[in-house]
């Protein structure tokens, strides 16, 4: 685990940096506390209230930012290089003496019902933000839950819970900067990010692991939304995560639906003209890697969509990929790794999610790792590791006939992994 | 920060070549831009073309004579490009970010697109299908169907009543003779600006793309074609309402005004009384109404266009407190209205505005399109240096004489959907500038 990855770009005008930390939504005994206690975080330190700290980020053109994933928390600036150090002096008071007023607390809490309200409205969001997990690991797992929170969680939420959750959001702690970085401001921030760690008690020996999913195979969360025009549709493979997969993964997850010429974009867009969204991503989860497929159709094409994106998706490690995909696909991949040194923000998401995963944390790492892929390894894995029943599952929301749809899921997905 | 190095250069064929290097980079960023957008729209009211420049935007990539819609797809993926387009009122772009090594293969791409493109049926009525698709993903969507509605509304019976997407109906009716046409009319190289920046070779680049985009046009005209003027009646004031009822939890809404366009002198001022209203966390609608929990999600908005810009506050509430958010943005309104621009204001918002347009600009392509939007907005190229020295210019008299002359003539456009509880119509005291 890293202790501090600067990565200096002179290109770049801006420093985007931040402390991670091994604490996420999943550890929340309820859920939601943890988005709760950044925000309210931000609201002001005992040396320096709300108002000084915005005129001294915002009002220079920065931005604070504060991330609650599953199993990591983020709590980071983008700022112009000659307010870096003053910036991440106040990001260590933010995370130390925040003030957690109880009057900035209760806002925060409200918001975020709001919030919840509002992404239920947005069947995309919701189906990503709250159903799509819920299928994989179930409701009730800690990493099927939102990390937003439900209403009836964040009600329940006390100052003390936020309290308690403060005194443990800094589980192994690691310190980035990336950006416009001069090797004097390089040795600024790696002592003052070695000061910072160096004076946090460690009092959490190893990190905290989650009981094991227990969804059955094929598992379907639908929910039925009769306002929307459209269905959206979510099909979700869980599978082992290690570092010698993530090349493969990577590779399986651009073949599939990341760019214009994947086999998403190709099918189910251009050719079947499902409609408007397709795409693909991978989601690192503690010890397990999630793929989702996502699109989008007209309630009368839904079982039409859910086949034909089983399909595209069971495709591998039935037929060999030719030359030509696997060179196509290789050289898409080459080139995103390149565009993320372009930007501050981009290149910090994508080296902390590798650090906090175990992975390398630098960007030049993807170019090893897909070196080591080939169409036959690719095939075999996802034969072997991926193609199962139990990896399975889908979301579904939008105008649709709920027995009909699990009717249809069970007996397609049988038939096709 | 990087200085810049530019060229921009007008070719035979009067098509506009703007290039900026920014030393070091690793991608670049072609975008080409058409003076074409739902602006150009006619025959509004019939319901006949409305729509065309975006389903348009759509068949952009659908092949020329040598490549057919999979191929091209398939070699910018091998560019490892980040591609998108989008249509606007008064333009349409369409863009690539690539890594610099790629960035000749992409530009002869991109030419052959430029130049060549085809129109197959089987195509047309494929992405039709998901026009239409994408016309129900955003009216599933309440924010971006407020948004739309509000500026409908305001602008009624003007170029810019016409909603980008079209509708089910006029995309239904929209023909490939009809799109054909528009082309003919409005995707000419003499009606376009091509953008390039990122790290590369300005000298070598320059020679590359005069040679390579010097394609002769049969009859090189007077444009570009600039939309028709939106004429607004300047005595217009008051508030007007509007709403729609759907099965939501909550409300949404929005209010949108007008304000000066790119070419009113004072248009730069007022872009530091955007800032001192919205949306950062320094400004008025956080320290006012969100950081206070009246909305969570309270946003200002802002659409510059030649003539005229439009401004809009867009909230999302519990119906039980719309008609309390609409309040305090109307106390908001007044004390912009009754605020007294001094030094010490206008010096901390040009820093923040400054602060953060070079922070929104490190993203190659939002510098790229930014560069290629202004060019289109002001009409003339407009540099990050001479951004600056247009912000640096404001002084306090300025911005006061600018939101002065906004408030003169203020007519408000309130848009509602969602749940609509009963009696929600704001207040409006009478000594507003409404």
């Amino acid at each position: 685990m890293p202790k501090t990855v600067i990565h200096s770009y002179p290109n770049l005008r801006t420093v985007c940096l931040g402390i991670v930390t091994h604490h996420g939504a999943a550890h929340d005994l309820l859920a939601g506390t943890t988005q709760v206690l950044l925000q309210t975080m931000s609201r002001g330190t005992e040396q320096h209230n709300e108002e000084t700290i915005n005129k001294k980020i915002y009002g220079t053109g920065g931005s604070l930012f504060s991330t609650t994933e599953k199993d990591f928390s983020i709590i980071g600036a983008q700022i112009q290089p000659k307010y870096a150090i003053r910036t991440l002096e106040l990001l260590f008071e933010l995370l130390s003496i925040p003030t957690l007023e109880d009057n900035h607390f209760q806002i925060e809490k409200q918001n975020l019902i709001q919030i919840f309200h509002q992404v239920q409205s947005n069947s995309l969001r919701r189906l990503l933000l709250f159903d799509a997990d819920k299928a994989v690991f179930g409701e009730n797992h800690p990493l099927g839950r939102s990390q937003i929170g439900i209403p009836e969680t964040l009600n329940q939420i006390t100052q003390e819970d936020l309290q308690e959750t403060h005194q443990e959001l800094l589980i192994k702690p690691w310190g980035f900067a990336v950006g416009a970085i001069s090797s004097d401001l390089h040795k600024q921030l790696d002592k003052k990010f070695h000061e910072f760690i160096s004076s946090q008690k460690d009092t959490v020996q190893s990190l905290q692991t989650f009981p094991a999913r227990s969804v059955p195979p094929s598992h379907i969360v639908a929910s039925p939304s009769k306002e929307d025009g459209s269905v959206y549709l979510c099909v979700n493979i869980i599978t082992d995560s290690s570092p010698s997969y993530i090349g493969l993964a990577r590779f399986s997850s651009a073949l599939i639906g990341e760019s214009f010429g994947s086999r998403m974009f190709t099918i189910l867009r251009d050719q079947k003209a499902f409609g408007y969204l397709t795409g693909a991503s991978i989601k690192l989860l503690d010890n397990v890697m999630v793929f989702r497929y996502f699109m989008e159709t007209s309630p009368n094409r839904t079982e039409e969509a859910i086949e034909a994106l089983l399909e595209v998706i069971t495709d591998i490690g039935k037929k060999e990929i030719s030359q030509k995909e696997y060179n196509t696909t290789r050289d898409f991949i080459l080139g995103q790794l390149d565009l993320a040194f372009d930007d501050s923000q981009l290149a910090a998401s994508k080296i902390i999610n590798r650090g906090v995963h175990g992975l390398p944390p630098n960007i030049e790492a993807g170019y090893e790792e897909l070196q080591a892929v080939t169409t036959k390894k690719l095939n075999q894995w996802w034969k072997k590791s991926v193609i199962n029943p139990d990896n399975f599952s889908l979301a579904i929301t939008g105008d649709i006939n709920i027995p009909r749809v699990q009717d249809k899921w069970k007996s397609l997905s049988s038939k096709a992994i | 920060m990087n200085s810049e190095h530019s060229e921009i250069i007008t070719l035979d064929n009067n098509l506009k070549l703007q290039l900026v290097n920014v030393p070091g980079g690793k991608s670049a960023l072609f975008a080409v831009a058409f003076h074409a957008g739902s602006m150009y729209e006619e025959e509004f009211g019939t319901g006949s073309n409305d729509g065309i420049s975006h389903f348009l935007e759509h068949m952009f990539f659908k092949g020329t004579p040598t490549r057919t819609s999979k191929q091209v797809n398939e070699e910018f993926t091998r560019l490892g490009a980040d591609l998108n387009a989008y249509t606007s009122y008064d333009h349409t772009v369409y863009y690539a970010k690539v890594p610099t090594r790629n960035l000749h293969k992409a530009v002869e791409l991109w030419h052959d697109l430029l130049i060549n493109r085809t129109i197959d049926p089987t195509e047309f009525e494929a992405e039709r299908q998901v026009v239409l698709q994408e016309i129900q993903w955003y009216e599933d969507m309440p924010e971006t169907d407020t948004n739309f509605n509000v500026r409908k509304h305001h602008f009624v019976n003007t170029p810019l009543e016409h909603t980008i997407l079209g509708t089910q109906d006029s995309i239904s009716t929209i023909s490939i003779e009809m799109m054909s046409d528009y082309i003919t009319r409005f995707y000419t190289l003499d009606n376009a600006v091509v953008t390039l920046t990122g790290g590369f070779d300005l000298v070598l680049e320059k020679q590359f793309f005069t040679s390579f985009f010097s394609d002769p046009i049969s009859q090189p005209s007077k444009k570009p074609i600039y939309p028709p003027g939106v004429k607004l009646d300047p005595q217009k004031s008051g508030i007007s309402y509007h709403y729609s009822t759907r099965q939501k939890p909550l409300t949404y809404a929005s209010l949108c005004w007008t304000s000066p366009g790119t070419s009113s002198s004072d248009f730069f001022p007022l872009l530091l009384l955007n800032t001192y209203i919205g949306n950062s966390r320094t400004s008025l609608l956080y320290r006012k109404i969100t950081s206070k929990g009246i909305a969570s999600v309270c946003r200002y908005g802002f659409e510059p266009l030649y003539d005229v810009s439009a401004s809009s506050i867009f909230f999302v509430s519990p119906p039980n407190k719309t008609k309390g958010v609409f309040q305090k943005i109307i106390e908001l309104l007044l004390e912009v209205k009754d605020l007294e621009i001094n030094p010490q204001i206008v010096s901390e918002l040009k820093e923040e505005v400054w602060g953060t347009y070079i922070t929104e600009i490190e993203n190659p392509t939002n510098y790229g399109v930014d560069l290629i939007q202004k060019f289109i907005k002001f009409r003339h190229q407009l540099l990050t240096e001479e951004f600056k020295e247009r912000i640096d210019q404001i002084t306090a008299n300025d911005m006061q004489e600018a939101k002065d002359r906004l408030l003169e003539n203020f007519y408000i456009t309130v848009y509602a959907t969602g749940t609509i509880p009963q009696d929600w119509t704001p207040d409006f005291p009478k000594n507003g500038p409404w």
